[in-house]
């Protein structure tokens, strides 16, 4: 049986610069996964090749069976793969609703997300609805980004340092959703350095340290491993 | 001034902004999705007027002429976006430049073969031909009024469907981030392929407005180029809303500036604006990209 998401050896880089020289991992359907790791291993670029914005130069990538790697960015996110970027990149010149309702897909199953669904999700959104994607707090734009992923209505949910640089308080209610949204059954990959919350999500952990793959297991093996902690996260 | 000199010049002025509007729409949303520079977008605007001019001779109906004059310089858009221009969006803007420079040399000698190299009349139909009263002592040309309101639904309906509508929305999304509105699953080649031809039929429209009034002639696209240029950067590089807005100071500015300066002054007139306005505003008036 294939694994609904699945990386085999994947390599990748810049340029002439080799970023990622063996990354491979697996994400079974409703699970929560985080990538990890410190600054420049490579973590943001694996998450660009997952999503087409950068071409591998070697492995693969598969998604429910299919081979993913090598398509066009817009088709891998019409298969059901929701992108939350490091930076969120909201669309300035669009409003609220309008950033929302441009990464609409439809997918025909009951209970969809729409516009409607993800300002119950984040009300603070809701009440922001028409100013434009630049008047907006970190945290807003961070859940924008978040309610942005969602109305593609993805299988999978890849989110890139979606806690970075806000309050404490904003960073809770992100989790929280995080958690809801696990609930739902919606299948996450996570990159974030927030150790404390990922344990309470988690069900496994990658490790990536200069674009290969040094560590995996399940949360309860990294957290009564604190040598890996310090060996490989510098925590 | 007198007041019936005033309206008429403000007429004069709406219009050329109108006609900058519709040549400056696809050149700034090329621009801004694309980043990539097309200096061949005046010869659209050339296509417009010649191809209009013939459809007029053989068809004898000029409403019907212009339509198909339109399509048919969307498809020449749309051929060269497909053919050619998309495999140099990422190269550097000298090679577009000159690739696209190259593409005015070629059109215009495709024009002087087709064509030759003395101007075409554009003739008008009869009910525009006339002029009419628009206040006591004030006759206006019925054709310029007519391109005025043409100009206005075209802009209108443009405007709309860019901030209204959810191609539109792609649209701005991928003047501000290309890469991430594709991530979102949005075929961007797609949508400018779309934008391109329309940009195209737009240029042509504009070509054919000012074809009565000016004349047909090889090498009108490129003067209107530059304004089309000037116009882009004063609104901000991607933005409609922005080319609107400039398109319309321009026209203005343009227009009273050759009737109250002597020429030396009134020639650099717009310039001088577009120097003011990115003084204080260094990305245009409504920049799509941040
Ligand atoms: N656009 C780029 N061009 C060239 N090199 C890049 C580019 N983006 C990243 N790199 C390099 O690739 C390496 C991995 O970067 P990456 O962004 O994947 O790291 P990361 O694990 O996400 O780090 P962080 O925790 O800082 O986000 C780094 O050495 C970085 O300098
Ligand atoms: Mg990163």
């Amino acid at each position: 049986m294939s694994a609904f998401f699945e990386i085999k050896n994947l390599e990748a880089g810049y340029g002439n610069s080799k970023v990622l020289f063996d990354v491979s991992l697996k994400i079974a359907e409703g699970e929560f996964v985080t990538l990890m790791g410190r600054n420049g291993m490579g973590k943001s670029t694996t998450i660009r090749s997952i999503m087409g914005i950068l071409k591998p130069t070697a492995g693969e990538i598969y998604h429910d069976g299919t081979r993913i790697d090598g398509l066009a960015s817009h088709k891998i996110a019409k298969r059901g793969i929701g992108f939350v970027p490091e930076g969120r990149h909201i669309f300035p010149n669009l409003s609220v609703r309008e950033n929302l309702l441009m990464a609409q897909i439809k997918r025909g199953s009951a209970n969809e997300w729409d516009v409607d669904s993800v300002f119950d999700f984040f009300p603070r959104l809701a009440e922001r609805m028409s100013n434009g994607g630049d008047q907006l707090s970190g945290g807003e734009q961070q859940m924008l980004a978040i309610g942005r992923a969602l109305m593609t209505n993805p299988y999978l949910l890849i989110l890139d340092e979606a806690t970075e640089g806000l309050a404490p308080i904003i960073r809770d209610e992100i989790w929280d959703q995080l958690g809801k949204l696990k609930a739902m059954g919606v299948s996450i990959l996570i990159v974030d350095k927030e150790l404390d919350a990922l344990s309470e999500l988690a069900d496994h952990h990658f490790i990536i340290e200069k674009g290969e793959i040094v560590w995996q297991g399940d949360n309860q093996a990294l957290m009564s491993n604190p040598a890996i902690h310090e060996k490989f996260l510098g925590v | 001034m007198t007041t019936g000199l005033f309206v008429e010049q403000s007429l004069n002025g709406l219009q050329l902004g109108v006609m900058l509007f519709l040549v400056t729409a696809g050149l700034t949303l090329v621009f801004g999705i694309m980043d990539f520079i097309n200096l061949a977008h005046g010869s659209l605007f050339m296509f417009g007027a010649f191809l209009a001019a013939t459809f007029v001779k053989i068809t004898g109906i000029f409403w019907l002429a212009l339509i198909l004059a339109v399509l048919a310089t969307g498809l020449i858009g749309f051929v060269m976006e497909f053919l050619v221009l998309r495999r140099f969006y990422h190269r550097s803007h000298l090679d577009q430049v000159l690739l696209t420079f190259g593409f005015i040399l070629v059109f215009n000698d495709i024009t002087r073969i087709i064509w030759g190299s003395i101007p075409l009349p554009m003739p008008l139909p009869e009910i525009l031909s006339m002029p009419v009263q628009i206040m006591p002592g004030v006759m206006y040309p019925s054709f310029r009024i007519a391109i005025l309101v043409l100009g206005l639904i075209v802009a209108l309906c443009l405007f709309l469907i860019i901030e209204r509508t959810r191609l539109g929305m792609w649209i701005r999304a991928g003047a501000s981030d290309r890469q991430m509105t594709s991530a979102l699953g949005v075929n961007v080649g797609l949508v400018f392929t779309l934008v391109f031809a329309a940009g195209a039929a737009l240029a042509a429209l504009a070509g054919i407005m000012s074809g009565p009034i000016s004349a047909v002639q090889i090498g009108m696209g490129e003067p209107i180029l530059i304004l089309a240029l000037v116009v882009t950067v004063i609104g901000g590089i991607g933005s409609v809303k922005g080319a609107l807005i400039a398109a319309i100071m321009i026209g203005m500015v343009d227009t009273f500036g050759r009737v109250m300066f002597p020429p030396a002054i009134s020639s650099i007139l717009i310039y001088l604006l577009m120097v003011l306005i990115l003084a204080f505003r260094p990305r245009g008036l409504f920049p799509a990209n941040v």
